[in-house]
C-alpha cells in the first residue's frame, strides 16, 4: 500500500471527528501541510524506502482524533473526542427506528390504502421519532460527559498509523455483486416470459416430478410491465458493470427505475390475486410489501447521494462497519 | 501533594499553560506578511517559538473566527494550494493593544523574579 495512501487515510480519519461545516477545508488544509512537511524531509510517500517516515511523521501529527480534537469551539454540546461515539450510537438508534418505520410501511403496503394524507402522517411520525431520538442520545451522551463517565481518551503512544481505515470509493462497484445482479434479471427475464408455468408446487406422479402452476391469471398480464423495467435495469446494470463505478447519470436512472419498481409492485399488491393458493398469495403480497418499503428507504437513500454528492453518514453499511470495529 | 514521578507531567502542564497565553500574540507578530501554515511554524520554530501543528493550525482557525486574521487559498509556485493567512486591521489593534499588556506583565514579572519590585 502506498504511504500517500496513508496520508489520505489520516486526512480522512481526522475529518471523521469534525462537524461538516469546517470539515472539508481544514482536510485540505491538513493535506497540503502533510505535503509541506514531506517535501521538506525529502521524503517521497510513493517511494517504499520512505515509509517509515511516513509513518514517523503522522505519528508527530498524533492520531486522528486529538489532532481533530484541538479544533473544537470554545463550547460544545458533545465533546469532539465523545463524538464518534456519540454519532455511532444514534445511528443504531436511527436503525432502530426505522426499521420500525418500515414494517409499519410494509403492513400498509399490504393493507393498501397509501393515501397523500397517510404518507402526511407517516413522514411526519418519522421525523418526530428521529428528533426525538437524536434528542435522547444526544441528552444520555451530555450527562455521561457531565458525570465524567466518558472521559477524553489519553494519547496512545503505541498509536499505528499503519493501522488507520482504509477510505473507501463509495461510487465503486464490486463487479461479482454486479454480475450477479445481471444473470439473476436474465433468469428473471426469461422465466417469467417463457417459462412462468414452471413457478409453481412439484409434485411426484408416477416417478416424475409433475408441476403444479400456482401464478394466477391477473398477475400474469402484469408480466409485460415487469419485463420493460427488468429490462431497463438490465441496460444499467450493464452499464455500471462496464464503467465499473456509479456516475450521476446512472444514479439518477437506478432512482427512476427504483420509483418505476415501487410503482408497478405497489400496483400488482393491491389489484391483483399473485398466486391461486390464498394463504400463500398473502404470504408472498406480504413479502412484497416489504420489499417495496425497503425500496422506498433505497430510493430515498439514492435521492440524498444524488442531491449531496456523497453517501449518508449514517449510513446502514457505514453503521455495520462501525460496529463491526 | 505530587508525587515525585508526577512532577515531570505537573511541569510539562504548567509550562503548557504559561505558553499557551502567548502563543495567539507570537502569531499575530508574524503575519504582517501572508504566510500559510507550514513557513509561518518554521519562522516561529527559526525564533525559538516551536509550536506543534496540532496547536498551530487550530489556533490560526480561531484567530480567523475572532476576526484577527484574515486567509485566503492560494496556488503559488507549485501546484499545490495552500491557504494563506495575514492580520486584519481588527488584528493589528489587538496585536498592539496584546503587545502593551505583553510589556506590562513582562515587566512586572521581571520585578518579581529579580526582587527589585518598586
Amino acid at each position: 500500500m502506498k504511504d500517500s495512501n496513508l496520508i489520505e487515510r489520516y486526512v480522512h480519519e481526522v475529518g471523521a471527528h469534525l462537524p461538516a461545516k469546517t470539515r472539508q477545508d481544514v482536510q485540505q488544509e491538513l493535506r497540503s501541510t502533510l505535503q509541506d512537511s514531506l517535501a521538506e524531509r525529502g521524503l517521497d510517500a510513493d517511494k517504499p524506502e520512505d515509509s517509515e517516515g511516513v509513518v514517523t511523521l503522522l505519528r508527530e501529527f498524533g492520531e486522528p482524533g486529538h489532532f481533530a480534537a484541538r479544533y473544537k469551539p470554545e463550547r460544545y454540546f458533545i465533546s469532539p473526542a465523545a463524538f464518534p461515539a456519540f454519532r455511532l450510537s444514534f445511528g443504531i438508534a436511527a436503525v432502530v427506528v426505522t426499521i420500525v418505520h418500515l414494517i409499519g410501511l410494509a403492513l400498509q403496503i399490504n393493507r393498501g390504502g397509501l393515501s397523500f394524507a397517510w404518507w402526511g402522517g407517516f413522514m411526519a411520525n418519522y421525523v418526530d421519532s428521529m428528533l426525538l431520538t437524536l434528542g435522547v442520545v444526544a441528552f444520555v451522551f451530555y450527562l455521561l460527559e457531565g458525570f465524567k463517565v466518558i472521559k477524553p481518551a489519553k494519547a496512545d503512544p503505541a498509536w499505528d498509523p499503519r493501522k488507520l481505515p482504509v477510505i473507501k470509493d463509495p461510487d465503486r462497484i464490486n463487479r461479482t455483486e454486479e454480475l450477479v445482479g445481471i444473470i439473476f434479471t436474465i433468469a428473471a427475464l426469461l422465466v417469467f416470459n417463457f417459462a412462468p408455468h414452471w413457478i409453481g408446487i412439484i409434485s411426484w406422479d408416477e416417478g416424475a416430478p409433475r408441476v403444479l402452476p400456482v401464478l394466477a391469471e391477473g398477475f400474469l398480464a402484469y408480466v409485460p410491465w415487469l419485463t420493460a423495467l427488468w429490462l431497463a435495469e438490465l441496460a444499467l446494470k450493464v452499464l455500471v458493470y462496464r464503467r465499473g463505478r456509479w456516475s450521476r447519470i446512472l444514479r439518477a436512472g437506478e432512482f427512476v427505475l427504483q420509483l418505476a419498481g415501487i410503482f408497478v409492485l405497489y400496483t400488482i399488491i393491491q389489484n391483483t390475486e399473485i398466486v391461486t393458493i390464498t394463504i400463500v398469495d398473502n404470504l408472498v403480497k406480504f413479502g412484497l410489501s416489504v420489499a417495496v418499503a425497503i425500496m422506498v428507504l433505497e430510493a430515498a437513500k439514492q435521492l440524498f447521494v444524488l442531491l449531496r454528492g456523497e453517501q449518508p453518514a449514517l449510513s446502514l453499511e457505514h453503521i455495520i462497519e462501525r460496529i463491526g470495529k | 501533594m505530587v508525587a515525585k514521578e508526577e512532577y515531570p507531567a505537573l511541569l510539562e502542564g504548567l509550562v503548557a499553560e504559561l505558553r499557551r497565553g502567548s502563543l495567539g500574540l507570537a502569531v499575530l507578530s508574524q503575519l504582517s506578511q501572508p504566510q500559510y501554515g507550514y513557513s509561518l511554524k518554521q519562522q516561529l520554530a527559526a525564533q525559538g517559538m516551536d509550536i506543534p501543528e496540532g496547536t498551530l493550525y487550530p489556533l490560526l482557525r480561531r484567530l480567523e473566527a475572532q476576526g484577527l486574521l484574515e486567509s485566503e487559498w492560494r496556488v503559488v509556485d507549485e501546484a499545490r494550494p495552500r491557504r494563506y493567512y495575514r492580520i486584519s486591521p481588527r488584528g493589528q489593534q489587538a496585536l498592539a493593544d496584546l503587545t502593551h499588556e505583553w510589556q506590562a506583565i513582562s515587566q512586572a514579572l521581571a520585578g518579581l523574579l529579580h526582587g527589585d519590585k518598586k
